[in-house]
C-alpha cells in the first residue's frame, strides 16, 4: 500500500494505492493519528486506486469518522472502484461516511 | 596452496621459501660475477705473463741477430781472405754460446771468379768447433730457404725451424742477412747467416708454466710447431695441419690469427689436459712467430668453485638455522592462537563459562583474545536475554493456545449436532488465521420448530477480535428468546456493542431463524457478505440484501428483515471473506464466483462434503501462500420431512 498526501484548502487529500489489510492499516491510522492531532480535521479519501480494502481497514475508516465528527470535522471519501463500493454497500458503509464520485465533487461540497 | 593445517608451518614455509629463492640468486648472481671477474684477470695475468716471455725471447734473438747484422756491414766495406773469413767466423761461434753455427755464402762466383761455391762455415760439433766449406757435393746452398729468401727480398730473415741432419743434428733456425756488392743498386754479393739452435729455446717455452696442467707452445710465422711439450708435433708439424687432422675450426681460426701477428683469449679443447680450457696467443713481432699458452680452467676456478661450495654451505648451515627459528617463533606465535580456537570452539558447543587463557600482550593475539572474551561476555548476556525473552513467549503461546481451545470450546463442533431431527442436515468449520480469530459461527434450536443460525466477522484479528467474537457470541445466546426476531436481536446486540466501542470494533453477523418444518428463514444481514442457497438442480442464488451496518459500527440501527423458502433439499451457505477473498501467492483472489462454481458441482452433496469439497479447492488454489484471513463455513440442508 502506498498513501500520498496533498493539501487542497484546508482539505487534506489522501490517495490510497494498493491493499489496505492487515499487514498495513497501521500505516493509515499513524497518519491519520497526526492529522487528528494536529487538528487537521478534514480529510478526503481518494480510493480510485485501492484494490482490496479489509475489516481491519474498514474499521480504521470507522474509527476516524468517529473521531473526525466527534471533533466536527469532515472524513469524506471519493472515487471508489466498484468492487471497493460493493463491500461498502454490503458492509452497509455507504449509509455512515460521505461518499462523492470524484475529487472535484467532494472539495465542493 | 600446499595442504599445511597448521599456521606456523605456513608462515615457515612461506619464509624459506623466499630466502630460498634469495639465496639461490645470490649465489648464482656471485658465481658469474666472480666468473667473469676472474677469467679477466686470468686474461691478463697469462697476457702480462706471455708479454715478458715473449719479450725474453725476443730479446736473445735480437742479440743473436746483431752479430750477422754487424758482420754484413764489415763484409761490405772491405775484401777478406779465406783464412780471414775462417778465422772471424770460428770467433763468433766459439764466443756466443748460444750460437750453433755461422757461415758466410757469396753469390755464384763473387768471391772467386773460378768458383761457383764459395761459404766457409763454422759450427759446433762433438770435437768443438768445426769448420767447412759448404759446395756442390755436400750442399747446394743457393736453394736453401736461408739463402734464397734474404737474397730475393734483399732484407735479413729468419728460415723457418728445421731439424740440421749432417750437420749439428739438432733443430735449429737460421738468421740470414744479406750483404751488397753495391748498395745503392742493392747488388747482392752474398748471406751472412748464424744457426741458433732451438733445444734451449725449447726448455725455455717449456719452463712457462701455468697452473698445473697448463703449458705453452711457439709457432713460427709459417705455423710450423717450434716448440711443444709433446715431442712428436715439435718435429716441424705445422699447425695447420694439426687442426685440419683434428678437425677442429677453433684452432684452425686460430691459427691463421696467430701467423697474421694477432692476439687473441680464446676458449679452447686441448687434448692434453681434460676438461674445458683456455688458449691465449700473442705475437713475437721480429720472428713473426707466436707464443700460445693453454690454461686449464679448471685450475684457475677451481678457487671459485671452492668459494660457492663454501658460500653453499654457509647458506645451508644458515637456512637451516632460520627454519629452526622461524618455527620457533611462529610456534611461539600461534600457540596462543591455537589455544584460543579451542576455547572458541567450547564457547561455540555452548560452554560460556570456558576459560580464556590471559593474554596481556597488546598484539594482535592480545587483541583477539580481548575480541573472544567481549564475545563470551556479549553471548552470555544475549544468551540470558534470549531464555527470557523465549520463556515469555512460550508462556504467551501457551496462553494462546488455551485461548484457542477456550474459543473453540463456545462455538458448537460436534456433527452431526442434532442427530435425532430428520429435517436438518448441518456443518460448519472455523480455521483462524492465528492462534485465535475474530470469526463466528454458531447455531442452536430456539424451540423445537425453529433454528437459529449466525455467521460473524469480527474486524481485525486476533486475541482483539477473538474477545469482541466471545463477547458478541455471549450477547446473542444470552439476549435471544423465544418469538424474538432477527432484527429485534440485532438492534438490541448492536446496541449494547457500540457502547464504550472507542477502537471502533465492529463485527459484521448474518442471523437467520429456520423453522425447520416448512423451510422458512427469516433472516437479518449486518453488513456480511451475502450467503448462498443451492439448489437442488444445482443452481445457486446469492442472498442478497443488508439491513444495516455491522454491529458495533453505528449505535441505533433499526435493522430490517427479510426471508426466503428452502425447497427440499436446498441448502444455505454462510462464510466469511476469508474464503472469497483469499490469495494465491500472486495475489489472485479466490473470489465468489469460484465459490459457486464448486458449490453448482456439489448439489448432491450433504454439508460436511460441501464445505470439505471448498476447503480442499481453496487449499489447492492458494499453495503456498499464507492464509492471512480466518475462514469461516456454515452450510445447512434442509430436508422436507413431508417429502422425505
Amino acid at each position: 500500500m502506498n498513501i500520498t498526501k496533498e493539501k487542497k484548502d484546508d482539505i487534506n487529500v489522501l490517495k490510497i494505492e494498493g491493499r489496505l489489510d492487515t499487514t498495513n492499516y497501521s500505516d493509515l491510522e499513524d497518519l491519520l493519528v497526526r492529522l487528528t492531532e494536529n487538528n487537521e480535521i478534514n480529510i478526503l479519501l481518494d480510493l480510485s486506486a485501492l484494490e482490496y480494502i479489509s475489516s481491519s481497514g474498514l474499521r480504521i475508516l470507522l474509527k476516524y469518522l468517529k473521531v473526525i465528527k466527534a471533533a466536527e470535522g469532515r472524513f469524506m471519501l471519493c472515487a471508489m472502484t466498484t468492487d471497493i463500493r460493493e463491500i461498502f454497500e454490503i458492509s452497509g458503509f455507504v449509509n455512515i461516511f460521505e461518499i462523492f464520485e470524484d475529487q472535484a465533487t467532494a472539495l465542493k461540497s | 596452496m600446499w595442504p599445511l593445517k597448521s599456521l606456523s608451518l605456513k608462515i615457515t614455509f612461506s619464509i624459506l621459501f623466499a630466502v630460498l629463492l634469495i639465496f639461490t640468486a645470490i649465489l648464482l648472481y656471485n658465481y658469474h660475477i666472480s666468473r667473469d671477474l676472474l677469467l679477466k684477470n686470468v686474461e691478463s695475468n697469462v697476457k702480462n705473463l706471455a708479454y715478458g716471455k715473449a719479450l725474453r725471447i725476443e730479446k736473445l734473438l735480437e742479440a743473436s741477430a746483431k752479430i750477422p747484422e754487424n758482420m754484413s756491414f764489415i763484409l761490405e766495406s772491405s775484401d777478406y781472405s779465406k783464412e780471414e773469413l775462417q778465422e772471424l767466423l770460428e770467433l763468433i761461434v766459439a764466443n756466443n754460446e748460444e750460437i750453433f753455427g755461422s757461415c758466410i755464402a757469396y753469390e755464384p762466383f763473387a768471391f772467386d771468379p773460378d768458383s761457383m761455391f764459395f761459404a766457409p762455415y763454422v759450427f759446433r760439433s762433438a770435437e768443438g768447433v768445426s769448420f767447412k766449406y759448404l759446395n756442390a757435393e755436400s750442399l747446394n746452398y743457393f736453394e736453401w730457404d736461408w739463402y734464397r729468401l734474404p737474397r730475393e727480398s734483399k732484407q735479413a730473415c729468419w728460415t723457418e725451424p728445421y731439424f740440421d741432419e749432417g750437420g749439428g743434428d739438432v733443430l735449429m733456425c737460421t738468421y740470414s742477412v744479406p750483404f751488397f756488392a753495391n748498395k745503392q743498386d742493392k747488388e747482392i754479393k752474398g748471406v751472412v747467416t748464424i744457426d741458433i739452435s732451438l733445444e734451449w729455446l725449447k726448455d725455455y717455452v717449456e719452463s712457462i708454466k701455468v697452473y698445473e696442467k697448463g703449458y705453452a707452445f711457439l709457432i713460427s710465422g709459417q705455423g710450423s710447431v717450434i716448440t711443444h711439450p709433446v715431442e712428436d708435433l715439435s718435429t716441424n708439424q705445422n699447425i695447420f695441419q694439426v687442426a685440419e687432422e683434428r678437425g677442429y675450426d677453433v684452432l684452425a681460426r686460430a691459427a691463421e690469427d696467430m701467423v697474421r701477428g694477432g692476439s687473441d683469449f680464446i676458449p679452447y679443447d686441448s687434448p692434453l689436459v681434460s676438461g674445458k680450457t683456455w688458449l691465449y696467443y700473442t705475437p713475437l713481432k721480429a720472428t713473426g712467430w707466436s707464443l700460445a699458452i693453454i690454461l686449464p680452467e679448471k685450475e684457475f676456478t677451481a678457487d671459485l668453485y671452492k668459494l660457492n661450495r663454501d658460500l653453499f654451505l654457509i647458506g645451508i648451515a644458515g637456512f637451516i638455522i632460520l627454519f629452526l627459528i622461524v618455527i620457533i617463533i611462529s610456534r611461539k606465535i600461534t600457540k596462543p592462537l591455537t589455544v584460543l580456537a579451542v576455547a572458541a570452539r567450547e564457547i561455540g558447543g555452548g560452554n560460556f563459562e570456558a576459560m580464556l587463557p590471559e593474554s596481556k600482550s597488546k598484539d594482535e593475539i592480545g587483541a583477539l583474545n580481548a575480541s573472544i572474551r567481549s564475545m563470551q561476555r556479549e553471548l552470555k548476556t544475549y544468551i540470558r536475554n534470549l531464555r527470557e525473552t523465549t520463556a515469555a513467549k512460550e508462556k504467551i503461546e501457551s496462553e494462546l493456545q488455551i485461548a484457542r481451545d477456550i474459543q473453540q470450546s463456545i462455538i458448537p463442533h460436534i456433527f452431526p449436532p442434532f442427530p435425532e431431527n430428520d429435517s436438518v442436515e448441518l456443518f460448519a468449520t472455523l480455521n483462524p488465521a492465528r492462534d485465535v480469530g475474530g470469526d463466528l459461527y454458531d447455531f442452536f434450536f430456539v424451540d423445537e420448530k425453529h433454528m437459529c443460525f449466525t455467521v460473524g466477522d469480527v474486524s481485525g484479528k486476533g486475541v482483539p477480535a477473538s474477545l469482541f467474537m466471545a463477547i458478541t457470541r455471549t450477547l446473542l445466546r444470552a439476549r435471544l428468546s423465544v418469538n424474538m426476531k432477527a432484527s429485534e436481536i440485532m438492534t438490541a446486540m448492536n446496541n449494547e456493542l457500540c457502547l464504550e466501542n472507542e477502537n471502533a470494533m465492529f463485527v459484521t453477523l448474518f442471523l437467520g431463524i429456520l423453522n425447520v418444518e416448512t423451510g422458512h428463514i427469516s433472516y437479518c444481514n449486518a453488513g456480511h457478505n451475502y450467503p448462498f442457497i443451492i439448489k437442488d438442480n444445482g443452481n445457486v442464488v446469492e442472498l442478497k440484501g443488508t439491513h444495516g451496518t455491522p454491529l458495533g459500527a453505528m449505535p441505533d440501527i433499526d435493522y430490517g428483515i427479510s426471508e426466503v423458502f428452502l425447497d427440499h433439499r436446498d441448502s444455505i451457505m454462510i462464510f466469511t471473506d476469508g474464503i472469497s477473498e483469499a490469495i494465491d501467492v500472486n495475489e489472485n483472489q479466490y473470489t465468489e464466483k469460484r465459490i459457486i462454481d464448486q458449490l453448482s458441482k456439489m448439489q448432491d452433496s450433504n454439508p460436511e462434503a460441501i464445505t470439505k469439497g471448498i476447503l480442499t479447492d481453496l487449499d489447492g488454489f492458494v499453495g503456498e501462500a499464507d492464509q492471512f484471513d480466518d475462514i469461516t463455513m456454515l452450510v445447512i440442508k434442509w430436508l422436507d420431512t413431508a417429502k422425505g
